[in-house]
């Protein structure tokens, strides 16, 4: 009988104490971005479901036709997500070459935020590099370069373990590479910041 | 009377927590390193390139000046626009302390993206990151348009040294296999 009250008396002690230790144990969960192996993902996100892209017109249409399948592959990967092509957004697709110093870089994302939450996202190729749409020797795939920027835009960060190299979200791509389909990783990323 | 008190204590714990995040957030991070823990409420830019590997050979053969050097300065400026942005760079002084290619001076400046100015931040994911006081073995380009040096292929291109050892995204070597692998290529 008295070890049955003592026990209700930790039971009583815990519930009131509960909330505190919730209160602290979600703010410290709040600082600690989500870095499992499979995937990294930094905690900042859209706020919407559909995101609207725009694509430079001027581009080489190899650009602009593996910019395009690499939207797609995203917005079927099963999240509750979208990436559409529209002409009226602040979302840029573009091409220029980012000058001496930079020739190692295919492909750069820009992604603004503040409070966590995105409000703007570009991607520009670098025009130092040729690329192609998987047809042509010496070239990067533009999907394949397109898919990993639009995965920058979910806010899926670089992986540089080469235990992670077959991932999309690995952040290097070879000449000539072909990764146009998701690994698992990817799709549990998405999946993870944006739901199904 | 007791729940009080553990109530009370765990308060208190996550007031020390709030200070102390405050105290990350607020200390100026352009003090001791380049990179920039942003405030929530920060205007935040966010780079992310997506890079052909270099290899060691590759890395020696795209830089003009390679050397070990201890980081002894670092400070954020603006340099430059883009798409009506201001873009911020952050300026690190490195003194050389073994020049094992290329010429230069003994105490150079090395521009990387990003750093924080009032509330404006700019993050460039793929630059190393340099500490003040730090010794490390560095792939440089020159950049003649400012006369300062930026690194060969971003994070490929810094690595870190202790005690004659230097450790890279292509490898682990000594000092001396290090020269000996850039007096092979460069005879190439």
């Amino acid at each position: 009988m008295k070890r049955l009250s003592n026990l209700n008396i930790k039971s009583a002690m815990l519930l009131r104490t509960l909330p505190a230790i919730i209160l602290v144990a979600t703010i410290y969960a709040s600082f600690v971005p989500v870095q499992i192996q499979a995937f990294h993902y930094s905690g900042i996100h859209w706020n919407t479901d559909t995101v609207y892209f725009k694509v430079d017109i001027e581009m080489d249409q190899a650009l602009i036709d593996g910019t395009l399948a690499a939207a797609d592959t995203w917005s079927n990967a099963g999240a509750n997500f979208s990436l559409d092509s529209y002409w009226v957004t602040n979302n840029d697709v573009t091409a220029y070459n980012f000058g001496v110093g930079y020739e190692h870089i295919i492909a750069q994302c820009w992604i603004s935020y503040s409070n966590f939450i995105i409000s703007e996202a570009d991607f520009i190729f670098n025009t130092y590099h040729d690329f192609s749409w998987g047809s042509a020797y010496d070239t990067f795939d533009t999907e394949t370069v397109a898919l990993h920027e639009f995965g920058h835009w979910l806010m899926l960060n670089d992986l540089y373990d080469p235990a992670d190299s077959d991932k999309v979200m690995y952040g290097y791509i070879a000449l000539d590479q072909i990764k146009r389909d998701l690994h698992q990783d990817d799709i549990d990323g998405i999946i993870y910041i944006y739901g199904t | 009377m007791k729940h009080v008190i553990i109530n009370i204590v765990i308060l208190a714990l996550l007031a020390g927590l709030g200070l102390s995040c405050n105290q990350i957030l607020n200390e100026d991070p352009t003090l001791t390193s380049n990179k920039v823990t942003p405030h929530p409420t920060d205007d935040v830019q966010l780079l992310s390139s997506v890079m052909v590997q270099l290899e060691l050979d590759e890395l020696i053969k795209s830089s003009d000046v390679i050397l070990t050097g201890t980081v002894t300065g670092i400070g954020p400026v603006y340099r430059g626009t883009w798409q009506n942005t201001q873009l911020i760079f952050t300026d690190v002084v490195v003194e050389a302390s073994q020049l094992l290619y290329g010429q230069t001076s003994e105490s150079l400046v090395i521009q990387t993206r990003g750093g924080r100015i009032d509330g404006s931040v700019i993050i460039a994911e793929d630059e190393p990151e340099f500490r003040l006081g730090e010794e490390a073995l560095l792939f440089l380009r020159h950049n003649p348009d400012l006369g300062s040096f930026i690194v060969t292929g971003t994070l490929q291109g810094k690595w870190s040294c202790e005690n004659g050892q230097v450790i890279g995204v292509a490898g682990e070597y000594s000092i001396l296999e290090i020269e000996s692998r850039i007096s092979s290529v460069m005879a190439h």
